[in-house]
């Protein structure tokens, strides 16, 4: 019962939700898929259960291509995040649903529902209205019913949003015990990462195919002029210090390599910290079909991780007014007047921030 | 509490005995101000009809309608002795019988104004014929000829396999003119002729409808459907020259005609409402409505022709639709004692 | 005062609001029945041994059915392509599905004459399929709502779990809708049975329902005895029924909208717009007629109606028949809103089943019966009412009552309860919870009350035109009159006025389901 995910890549009228996306879960793994809102975890696992056609890529469930299978020939069990009990059948009902569509017999499914509810401690729940549930029974019974008619693979979306600390320790504890105890494979998506470090075997990002390198400045000129100096032709793009040898730029590649975010880092001493080691962070631009995607975020990351072992102290940059937010956000402070910048003639201010804090 | 119970009680006491002495009603045969006129919902005089009557006696006239003609004598029987209005207009002869039974009626036949001598004594000397109508075939002159068929002009026609398929009619249990149909046959056939007849027609194809409106508006060729001949009334081909579109000028000639020998003679009358407070005055409204002044209103407005023996039909009516000379005539008692069982055993056939 | 009596006089005060909804029930329809059957049956038992009247009853029981099979399974189509799927053009497409529940049966009548062909069983073709006509927007609205807010990921969960797209219909969709299916069969079978203007318009010679026999006993054969006692029997029989039948009030709901992020699939679309095509043709044909003089299409007819061009059809007093059907129409929802609001209130609060089994009172009673019914009722001086103008939309209201209460029971639901205890805790007394608090809150509720009590009352023939009026003629009276009267101008004309007796009351219902979803 592995699990392949192939280069899946899933578009929403203009948005590329998923880019490329691959992923193996071996047998008996759990994996826990990490990422922020909106980056397509959710259409993953609905691509996995077969809810959704993607537009490219296939999934394998134990080496067969299962991407055009209908969802009820995959055998592929999903917990939602709002459990979806129906509400027409009691528990035991509830949970004995897969099995009836398996056709299994009367006294068959009665001996797999008592043996489920029991491994998630509710056996003497059986006959209760599902209305009346609390919100931790509810997932248990969501989970006993994805687990009865055995499913080759588990999915769970966001299994512990809503729930209070105490009831998560709990259900984290009991849904791994459980799965594993069936040793069945399973992917969660959370967009919290403590939680799935209590369920999960491991943890894969959702990097939506993009890569972050070292980059030669030729390659990041086009990316510049694009975004930088738009609607300005005659500009340069090149900035004063592109080429010395301490100077890096990095860069965001897709999938296909393309280049689709850039940054500028040189040495260079600020002004206002004289002695110190530091360096400017300068050319900062993404493209515009991959902008709010926190890409901008993860260059500044690597490249503070670069810095700090180079042993450097200070990190700063001339940060456009409308991109204070943005530093902020990572750790970087306003310092000093603000001022008029000569090429964009856009108001900027400097930031600045310790690269080890 | 108690005083105010007591303050309410009498509060309730005083406004009945108001209202009592306000609606009060007057002593017998005082002149009142206003007589009601009930009759059915096509009863559409125009407008002033009425202004003559008032002007000789300073009585207001109020037409009160409701529902057809079977309707307004169903109610006038429940509420015989208490009726709704003063005057009742609109029993025919299939229903007279009945409205007589219940004694609907104070009886009063006028004489104010000479009638037409086929009409009088047909009241039973309880009500005064106003006017009277004919069921006939109507026939689309166009569409025949177009089919190479010379009109048929007897009953006896309508069961040639020439006229296969052409005729429609309406359902004598429900309709009016259906009804006058079905008496019109028992009339010329007889007790025990009618029924072969009718079986003949049914061979011959006849289509029954629902209504007058179902057959002369959908299955009558002249206006889309396939049947050229139709069961309707003697006042239709004028209707059709008067409410032409394009307008026709009145003397143009009618698009449909009549086919005199399946004519039934309905009788239209009018009578006092037994339990009314003005009789007196209610005598002298039906006076008035078989005055020659009333009467000649009546053709172009409901399409009846008048009972008053000197009026004169409109242009129209005379260019069109002259008096049928022997239309088939049953009177009241007849119908009333024949009609449950002839009207069972045409559903029968017809069906 | 001790605390006994305070919880007393609570009680009563809830009960309180749904007097006069009862009171117009009583005054409308129930007291007129009862002195009718009082003052005129003898010998109830023999009326069943008389012809025809079997028959009757068969037929309404078997066509009742058969309406009702068709109307449901014909229904169910649109409703599922607009629960679950994104099709262009919405509303308009709910609006040529549940707008003609309102339209008069005088109007319907004359559309389906002009388009079925004359062929021998046109009239059982032609009532069942006016009954699917009339009552597609009863299983349109209580349907719909129900099943469009089955959640998606529901259906998903059920397909995850192995079950094929038949599976999900017949394991999940169906349990979830049913109950809504059942109510609308239920009040869709009450109508088709005791249907009367459509009947007695389209049955040809052969079909009658009971209350077409009701009104062949009285007004043909003069039989009032027999009239009565079906009647009664009928109306005992319906009340019965639906009593017995919902066991939670039936409730026709506007149609909500939510943002539409379902699929859009081609094939669905063009099935539901096929449907909304077939459901126009009657309209259309009737638009035709008004236009089709007999060698070419003209405006005369409604040249005429409008009074732009001199004819000589009487009848036509379009201003006044609209200022009165629209006088009786205003009075009408004056009364029956608060009426029926005041019940759906009791009805939504608690479960007193007899305010509602009441309310349904009217559906179920003959108009024949009712018209006859007043006219030996209220007879006696000083209430000597027969005549005067206002019994009209009395018995209008009456008519639009159980409806009203229908159509009004979803909206008072969705009122959150809990801000009326909340203004109670800041110190706000009862009335002023009312006013400030419940009644705009109600606001959308006592639109559609309004809308359905104006066009019911609108297209309202039956019972009006079996009441005595004086100098008081309605739009719908206006068009039988016109539609019985031989020449070309007064079909043009007399299919005009339906035209616009039907846009009348479409524009009515049309817009207070815009406005109650915004």
């Amino acid at each position: 019962m592995s699990l392949q995910i192939r280069d899946v890549s899933v578009r929403f009228d203009s948005q590329l939700v998923l880019d490329h996306e691959s992923l193996d879960v071996s047998t008996g793994e759990i994996v826990a898929v990490i990422g922020p809102s909106g980056s397509g975890k959710t259409t993953l696992l609905r691509v996995i259960a077969g809810l959704l056609r993607p537009d490219g890529g296939r999934v394998l469930i134990d080496r067969e291509d299962v991407t055009d299978w209908p969802t009820h020939r995959r055998r592929v069990g999903l917990v939602f995040q709002d459990n979806q009990l129906f509400p027409h059948l009691d528990v035991a009902d509830n949970v004995a649903f897969g099995l009836r569509m398996n056709r299994r017999s009367r006294p068959e499914i009665d001996a797999r529902v008592a043996e489920v509810l029991d491994a998630v401690g509710l056996a003497d729940r059986s006959g209760q209205s599902v209305g009346t549930l609390s919100g931790g029974e509810a997932k248990r019974v969501a989970l006993a019913r994805t687990l009865a008619p055995m499913p080759r693979v588990v999915l769970l979306d966001e299994p512990f949003a809503g729930l209070d600390d105490e009831l998560r320790t709990r259900l984290a504890h009991d849904v791994r015990e459980t799965l594993k105890r069936s040793g069945v494979t399973a992917i969660l998506v959370s967009h919290d990462p403590t939680d799935v470090k209590a369920v999960a075997d491991r943890v894969h990002h959702l990097a939506d195919g993009v890569s972050i390198q070292r980059m030669p400045v030729e390659s990041i000129r086009p990316l510049r002029r694009e975004v930088l100096r738009a609607g300005m032709e005659n500009q340069s793009v090149d900035f004063e210090g592109d080429d010395e040898a301490t100077t890096f730029h990095l860069a965001a590649l897709d999938h296909a390599g393309r280049i689709v975010a850039t940054s500028t880092w040189l040495a260079r001493e600020r002004a206002g910290s004289p002695g110190r080691v530091a360096y400017q962070l300068r050319g900062m631009a993404t493209a515009v079909d991959f902008q709010s995607r926190g890409l901008g975020a993860r260059l500044v990351v690597a490249g503070l991780d670069v810095l700090a072992e180079r042993g450097v102290e200070i990190v700063w940059a001339n940060a456009r007014d409308a991109a204070l937010a943005f530093y902020r956000r990572l750790g970087f402070t306003v310092e000093g007047e603000g001022f008029i910048e000569p090429v964009t003639r856009l108001p900027h201010h400097v930031v600045v921030r310790a690269v080890n804090r | 509490m108690n005083r105010a119970i007591a303050e309410k009680l009498s509060l309730a006491v005083l406004a009945a005995a108001l209202v009592t002495t306000a609606c009060g009603s007057s002593d017998d045969d005082s002149t009142p101000e206003r007589l009601v006129l009930v009759a059915y919902d096509s009863f559409t005089p125009p407008d002033g009809a009425f202004d003559a009557f008032t002007a000789a006696t300073g009585i207001d006239v109020e037409i009160a309608l409701g529902g057809d003609a079977g309707e307004v004598v169903a109610k006038a029987g429940l509420t015989a002795g208490n009726p709704e209005g003063d005057v009742l207009w609109g029993v025919d002869n299939t229903l007279l019988s009945r409205a007589i039974d219940e004694k609907i009626f104070d009886p009063y036949v006028s004489d104010a104004h000479p009638l037409r001598d086929e009409l009088l004594d047909t009241g039973s000397g309880v009500v005064t014929p106003v006017d009277f109508g004919d069921v006939c075939i109507n026939i689309d002159d166009a569409a025949l000829d177009a089919l190479g068929l010379e009109p048929p002009t007897t009953l006896d026609d309508l069961i040639d396999p020439r006229y296969r398929d052409l005729l429609v009619v309406s359902n004598a249990s429900t309709s009016s003119p259906g009804l006058a149909f079905l008496l019109a046959t028992v009339v010329r056939y007889g007790e025990n002729g009618w029924a072969d007849y009718w079986r003949a027609l049914v061979e011959n194809g006849v289509l029954v409808v629902t209504g007058w409106s179902d057959a002369y508006y959908s299955a009558f060729s002249r206006y889309g459907g396939d049947r050229p001949l139709v069961l309707s009334y003697a006042s239709s081909p004028p209707a059709e020259v008067l409410f032409a579109d394009p307008p026709l000028p009145d003397d143009a000639p009618a698009p449909t005609s009549v086919m005199v020998d399946s004519c039934f003679r309905q009788v239209e009358f009018a009578g006092v409402l037994r339990g009314t407070d003005y009789v007196e005055a209610a005598r002298t409204l039906v006076d008035y409505l078989v005055s020659d002044e009333f009467q000649r209103m009546l053709p172009e407005s409901i399409f009846v022709y008048p009972s008053n023996e000197t009026t004169e039909l409109p242009e129209s009516f005379r260019l069109h639709s002259p008096v049928v000379e022997n239309p088939a005539t049953m009177s009241s008692d007849v119908i009333a004692a024949g009609r449950p069982t002839w009207v069972e055993e045409w559903l029968a056939i017809t069906s | 005062m001790g605390r006994g009596m305070a919880r007393h006089h609570f009680v009563i005060g809830r009960r309180l609001p749904t007097i006069p909804g009862l009171l117009l029930v009583a005054v409308a329809t129930l007291v007129p029945l009862v002195v009718l059957v009082v003052e005129t049956v003898d010998d109830p038992r023999s009326v069943w041994s008389r012809p025809g009247v079997a028959d009757a009853a068969w037929f309404s029981v078997w066509q009742g059915l058969l309406s009702t099979s068709l109307t449901v399974a014909i229904g169910l189509v649109p409703t599922w392509i607009l629960a679950r799927r994104r099709v262009r053009g919405r509303r308009f497409l709910l609006a040529v599905f549940t707008v003609p529940f309102v339209l008069p049966t005088v109007v319907v009548g004359a559309a389906f004459l002009a388009v079925l062909p004359t062929s021998l069983d046109r009239s059982l073709l032609a009532i069942l399929t006016a009954h699917v006509f009339f009552n597609v927007s009863v299983v349109l609205r209580t349907v719909l709502p129900v099943w469009r807010a089955i959640d998606d990921d529901l259906l998903s969960a059920a397909r995850t779990l192995g079950a094929t797209p038949l599976g999900v219909a017949r394991r999940v969709v169906w349990p979830l809708i049913r109950p809504a299916v059942w109510s609308a069969s239920a009040l869709v079978f009450v109508m088709s049975a005791t249907s009367y203007g459509v009947v007695r318009v389209l049955g040809g010679s052969h079909w009658a329902t009971i209350d077409v026999e009701v009104y062949r006993r009285a007004v043909v054969l003069g039989d009032l005895s027999g009239a009565a006692t079906l009647a009664a029997t009928q109306a005992v029989i319906v009340v019965v029924a639906m009593a017995a039948w919902s066991r939670r009030p039936i409730e026709m709901m506007r149609i909500e909208s939510r943002p539409d992020r379902r699929p859009r699939r081609l094939g669905a679309e063009f099935v539901v717009w096929s449907l909304a095509a077939l459901f126009a043709v009657p309209i259309v044909a009737l638009v035709a007629t008004s236009l089709r003089s007999v060698d070419g299409w003209t405006l005369d007819g409604w040249r005429v109606l409008f009074g732009l061009v001199e004819s000589r059809l009487p009848e036509v007093r379009l201003a006044d028949a609209v200022r009165n059907s629209l006088r009786f129409a205003s009075v009408a929802a004056i009364v029956a809103v608060p009426c029926g609001v005041a019940i759906a209130r009791v009805a939504v609060r608690s479960t007193a089943r007899w305010a509602w089994v009441v309310a349904d009172l009217p559906i179920g009673v003959s108009a024949v019966a009712v018209g006859l019914g007043i006219v030996v009722t209220y007879d006696v001086d000083p209430i000597d009412v027969r005549g005067s103008w206002w019994l009209i939309p009395i018995v209008h209201a009456s008519v639009a009552l159980p409806f009203v209460v229908r159509s009004v029971i979803p909206l008072l639901r969705s009122v959150p309860t809990g801000l009326s205890d909340a203004a109670a805790t800041l110190g706000a007394g009862p009335w002023q919870r009312w006013r400030r608090v419940e009644l705009p809150l109600m606001r959308p509720a006592l639109a559609t009350a309004t809308a359905f009590s104006v066009a019911m009352s609108l297209g309202e023939f039956g019972a009006t035109s079996f009441l005595t009026r004086r100098d008081s003629t309605t739009l719908p009276i206006v068009v039988e009159a016109l539609l019985s009267r031989p020449g070309s101008l007064s079909v043009m004309t007399g299919s005009a006025a339906a035209v616009l007796l039907l846009v009348i009351t479409s524009s009515l219902v049309v817009l207070v389901d815009r406005r109650a979803e915004s």
